[in-house]
């Protein structure tokens, strides 16, 4: 380690150190702690009762329900499909291969609003399978179904995109190692694979559940807003907020931010376990 | 157990890594796969362990002890693998890393805890790293992960230990150390080792046996001495040492005899001298044949005193004489000295010619 970081001949000078430090402070301040600093006092704003009260709601209790529910089955389904796609991609070379991971990135590049209408003109009763849906009764825009489908979307590539580069720069030699040695093709990947990139698996799901919690555009098209049946917590706070019940909404965006801190505290501590396992395989 | 290689071809896309192999690796012995880079001797190995497929042909085989395992998959192969890079499980500590080949064995067949243990502390006296057992891989220095690296092949009680260019990622003094120690593992445990090394010296020091391979195919086989002194053709001798190639034609008057120069001709031979087979002396010898060449450089910094000289067309030629030799001529540079070959090998289109020849 360099002790005499301004004998460097690339460091810059006092002064342009204190403006580039200043300026980041200000955007940092301006557009994430003061938003964040805002949610949280006009939701207490008439005191942890009112809050309380607000958050107790019964449309709001449901729609905190709902969106749980969504989480957790559309975060498992992704963390299955980005580990079996990130594993096939990272150590197989096949034609296609590219492709594939282009598309994976798909729904990042869609607006979410269009992936939402994806599914209207798919599922709804004037889409494609519509008709055969309604003969059978089987609802799935306006309801539950089509709230997860949306959300499984919209949050596909997380676990993926977190895992290729990992397993891609990790290679195949552990597991070819393993082969010799005996194991399986489950047991090299339940006891050499898959530990290798915990954490980084650990990671793409703290993500991929942030954005399943937080996810609008996509699930409003779908939701069908239905109070107290299809409508999450996003959808929730901009309709108490557009009936101008401006503490109720901001006690539901706290509870989200709430969730969003908690999550940025989980990914930062495996973030940086995964830094200190890169580190230390170096 | 005895390893032989019958027509073994491998391809990968349009490239032929491995054309028409056929050698054996006798039973106990330390085997050296000795080429260059692309030479397909990585690829032989990987096929041995049945970590890639051979082509598929009628006449191409793999036998371990006479019998066929082409329908082997790795694990049932009992082969000790070891990589270059050393390919330690990272998120395992060292005991654990030992321990895997006997953790995944199947049940009936899986030792105790306590057993286990014994054999993982037993291998780790073997590699003289008892005390490292509760560290991770990423806390061993080079060398270190090699000899656990090979511990955790020998767990398995391998009947064949595959090395892949097993010091190539160590530095100099490391390598020389580490094999030396894998020459005397080898002469305590006995069994059948092949490893891939592009180093000549490295084969020629360890290995019971050589197999030169080039292009995908072996070139020669045989001990250390046997192709070091008797080289069968021009890229053998050029790949296990460093030589001097003098260019010549097979003299049409007295057939039987090479005459180096004049190489516009047909019939052209190589005149292959390696630089400790010359004798420098101050005038023309009168018994021998000799050619003059200029001193232009002189290195004396250790064992033996390297000298570069220039002939008259200005082609390098190296000689390595002993500091006593070198005392004994005073040569400096610019000096014209007399150089007259001890020994020489000459090869007409790549092979052996024997005859006679005149400089």
């Amino acid at each position: 380690m360099d002790i005499h970081p301004h004998k460097n001949g690339i460091q810059p000078g006092i002064w342009v150190n204190l403006v580039i430090a200043l300026v980041c402070l200000l955007f940092i301040t301006a557009f994430l702690l003061l938003p964040l600093f805002i949610v949280f006092t006009e939701a207490f704003n008439e005191g942890v009762l009112v809050w309380l009260k607000s958050v107790g709601d019964e449309e709001t209790l449901a729609a905190f329900k709902l969106t749980l529910l969504v989480s957790a089955i559309a975060v498992p389904l992704n963390t299955v499909f980005g580990l079996a796609a990130s594993w096939a991609l990272a150590k197989f070379q096949f034609w296609g291969r590219n492709i594939i991971i282009t598309l994976i990135d798909l729904p990042f590049a869609v607006s979410p609003v269009v992936s939402g209408l994806i599914y209207v003109l798919l599922f709804g009763l004037h889409g494609w399978l519509g008709p055969w849906l309604d003969k059978y009764d089987i609802q799935i825009i306006f309801a539950v179904p089509g709230i997860v489908l949306a959300t499984i979307f919209v949050t596909f590539p997380f676990v993926a995109r977190e895992l290729i580069p990992l397993m891609t720069e990790q290679g195949t030699e552990e597991e070819q190692v393993a082969l010799t040695l005996g194991a399986t093709g489950w047991q090299t990947f339940w006891r050499v694979t898959l530990p290798n990139v915990k954490w980084g698996l650990i990671y793409g799901v703290i993500l991929s559940n942030a954005r399943a919690m937080g996810e609008f555009g996509a699930v409003s098209v779908v939701s069908g807003h239905i109070r107290g049946i299809t409508n999450t917590l996003p959808l929730q706070a901009e309709i108490l907020y557009n009936e101008y019940y401006f503490t109720a909404a901001f006690a539901v965006a706290s509870l989200l931010s709430f969730l969003a801190v908690i999550t940025l505290i989980l990914k930062s501590l495996a973030e940086w376990n995964t830094q200190r396992i890169l580190r230390s395989s170096k | 157990m005895s390893i032989e290689v019958h027509h073994i071809n491998k391809s990968f896309k349009n490239f032929k890594a491995l054309n028409d192999i056929s050698t054996t690796f006798p039973d106990g012995k330390l085997t050296a796969l000795l080429g260059p880079s692309g030479s397909g001797k990585t690829t032989l190995l990987r096929l041995i362990a049945g970590l890639d497929v051979p082509d598929e042909s009628p006449e191409g085989k793999i036998l371990f002890n006479g019998i066929d395992v082409a329908q082997n998959s790795v694990g049932k192969r009992q082969v000790g693998f070891v990589f270059q890079h050393y390919a330690l499980f990272r998120h395992m500590t060292v005991f654990e890393n030992i321990a895997f080949g006997l953790r995944v064995k199947k049940k009936i067949e899986r030792p105790s805890e306590t057993e286990i243990k014994k054999t993982v502390h037993e291998l780790l006296t073997l590699v003289q790293l008892e005390s490292m057992a509760n560290r991770l891989p990423a806390q061993l220095s080079g060398g270190q992960r090699q000899r656990i690296a090979l511990a955790r092949a020998l767990a398995i009680k391998p009947k064949v230990l595959l090395l892949d260019e097993p010091f190539g990622a160590l530095d100099a003094k490391v390598r020389a150390e580490l094999r030396r120690w894998l020459r005397n593992l080898h002469n305590e445990l006995h069994f059948t080792s092949i490893f891939v090394t592009h180093d000549q010296e490295e084969a020629l020091e360890v290995a019971d046996r050589v197999v030169i391979m080039n292009q995908g195919k072996v070139e020669q086989e045989g001990s250390p001495d046997e192709v070091f002194h008797h080289p069968v053709n021009q890229f053998v001798m050029h790949f296990l040492g460093e030589v001097n190639v003098f260019h010549g034609r097979i003299d049409d008057q007295t057939p039987g005899r090479v005459v180096m120069g004049n190489t516009l001709q047909d019939n052209q031979a190589n005149l292959l001298i390696r630089p400790h087979d010359f004798e420098v002396s101050l005038s023309a010898p009168a018994d021998k044949q000799s050619l003059q060449a200029t001193v232009s450089h002189i290195q004396t910094a250790g064992p033996l005193v390297k000298i570069e000289f220039l002939d008259e067309k200005g082609n390098l030629i190296l000689v390595h004489l002993s500091h006593e030799d070198f005392r004994n001529i005073k040569a400096a540079p610019g000096d014209h000295l007399f150089l007259s070959p001890k020994q020489l090998k000459v090869y007409s289109e790549g092979a052996v010619w024997n005859g006679d020849y005149s400089i």
